[in-house]
């Protein structure tokens, strides 16, 4: 392969920002050109659920990086098409832009509420900076907040909201909020302290539908335990899905991602590599991920995004054969802070797929607690609640695929 | 080599100890501990750990 001339990033994000920062950190000097669907240049997401709705943070404040990148910048302006054989995209104004490599880094979308009562004003998401400026203002006012989905974006918000001394109901599906993310243990733990901060959690519970008054703008929601909540606001949280509905028709294999081979090089439905080389980095990307033997893999998490573009970038500038296969163990975390509620998830590995979990320092009811995750008798993962001292130890001997232990004497360095 | 981390925007996410463990800790109170004056031996370590701050209050010099 040659090296391109011209790199074109679809998505101006962390993930799209990061890889023409690598590019660039590799000495490529052809052309940049990042293009992107919102109004913005790239933001920091995370603090979009955190800071911005009890801190006073710019939802829109730029990451850094921006000015080192030399890119041409095209906003506000959706990709609709990819043509994978001359690498043209296609905008939503009928713009074309060709490039001789091309990063696909559109990122997910919010699943939204399909039951009755979608649609109405006052049921919102949070994912663009414009969600959460109006979910601050909701609860600088003390809106009644309604939280649909027992992911981290769902415990994040509830809990922000009784920081702002709103009223808040958080309905989840499953036994407990974050029971998919981190199992039983961690997920009662943090439930208890939800609780504590005055959330009404309501565990193995759906929505039937969201209700309005006659105004026409959400007033709650009908529960399948026959309850009724108020609610000024219902902020839905059941998931995300990759924004790949613009590569529909690009021959490119689609399968809850761009599925990628283990160098970050996205794959035609036949499974093989695109003539004009084609990556994909971020929550958009399901890689083929060596450490988990090959299986496909996508991690849409803060870390991920930066890790893979530097990857994807050397993966596009390296010569035939020299590329290195992409190698990460997820980091993510989360901040639960709410009078009552002092909570610090730290978490590293896959533990979402583990088969066994043991509290391996500290306790979970004296809040500061931390958990080993093992799969077919491997570490894959570990959580800190509180208490973050040995997850690097840990780190290493998820990397190592240690055996999994009950006890933290043996994750010794 | 001279590594700074600025505590007043630390949020203690702890990705610089995984990065360089030798010279950034967090303590089981939650509090950051790091070595201002490494060996350079560790230089890309370091840098890995910079990058690897999602509210960038490393500098290495």
């Amino acid at each position: 392969m040659t090296v391109p001339a011209r790199v074109l990033i679809v998505g101006a994000s962390l993930a799209g920002l990061r890889t023409a920062q690598g590019l660039r950190s590799l000495g490529f000097d052809g052309d940049v050109t990042i293009l992107g669907a919102e109004a913005h240049l790239p933001y920091d997401r995370p603090p979009l659920s955190k800071q911005v709705l009890t801190g006073g943070r710019l939802a829109t404040q730029p990451l850094a990086g921006i000015d080192v990148v030399r890119a041409a910048w095209y906003l506000d302006d959706p990709a609709v098409h990819l043509n994978i054989t001359t690498g043209t995209v296609r905008t939503n104004s009928g713009a074309t832009l060709t490039g001789d490599a091309i990063v696909i880094a559109t990122g997910a979308t919010p699943r939204v509420w399909n039951g009755p009562g979608s649609g109405l004003p006052g049921v919102m998401s949070l994912r663009t900076a414009e969600d959460a400026d109006q979910l601050a203002v909701a609860l600088a006012r003390g809106a009644r907040i309604l939280v649909v989905g027992g992911g981290f974006v769902g415990a994040e918000v509830a809990a922000a909201a009784r920081a702002r001394g709103c009223s808040t109901v958080f309905v989840v599906r499953k036994t407990l909020p974050l029971f998919s993310a981190l199992g039983q243990d961690a997920a009662s733990a943090i439930t208890a302290g939800l609780r504590n901060a005055g959330v009404d959690v309501r565990t193995s519970t759906n929505v039937t539908a969201l209700l309005a008054g006659a105004n026409g703008s959400l007033t709650g929601a009908s529960l399948d335990d026959g309850s009724t909540v108020e609610a000024d606001l219902a902020v839905i949280g059941i998931g995300v899905d990759p924004a790949t509905e613009w590569l529909s028709g690009s021959r490119l294999w689609l399968d809850d991602g761009v599925v990628c081979d283990e160098n970050c090089r996205a794959l035609t439905a036949n499974g093989e590599r695109t003539a004009v080389p084609i990556v994909a980095v971020g929550d958009v990307a399901r890689w083929s991920d060596r450490l988990r033997g090959g299986q496909l893999t996508t991690v849409r998490h803060w870390s991920n995004a930066g890790e893979q573009a530097r990857a994807a970038a050397a993966a596009l500038l390296a010569p035939p054969g020299a590329e290195q296969p992409y190698r990460h163990v997820p980091t993510f975390w989360s901040d639960l802070v709410a009078p009552g509620l002092q909570l610090k998830i730290r978490a590293v590995g896959h533990t979402t797929d583990a088969d066994s979990v043991e509290v391996i320092d500290g306790a979970l009811d004296s809040g500061s607690a931390l958990l080993a995750y093992g799969r077919k008798n491997r570490i894959v993962g570990a959580v800190s609640l509180n208490r973050p001292r040995r997850l690097p130890a840990l780190r290493r001997h998820i990397l190592a695929r240690s055996p999994f232990a009950n006890n933290l004497a043996a994750y010794s360095d | 080599m001279k590594v700074n981390v600025d505590l007043s925007v630390c949020e203690r996410y702890g990705h610089c100890c995984f990065e360089a463990s030798t010279v950034f800790e967090l303590d089981d109170d939650g509090e950051l501990h790091y070595v201002s004056e490494p060996d350079g031996a560790v230089r890309l370590q370091v840098e890995a750990a910079a990058r690897s701050c999602p509210v960038l209050a490393i500098t290495v010099g």
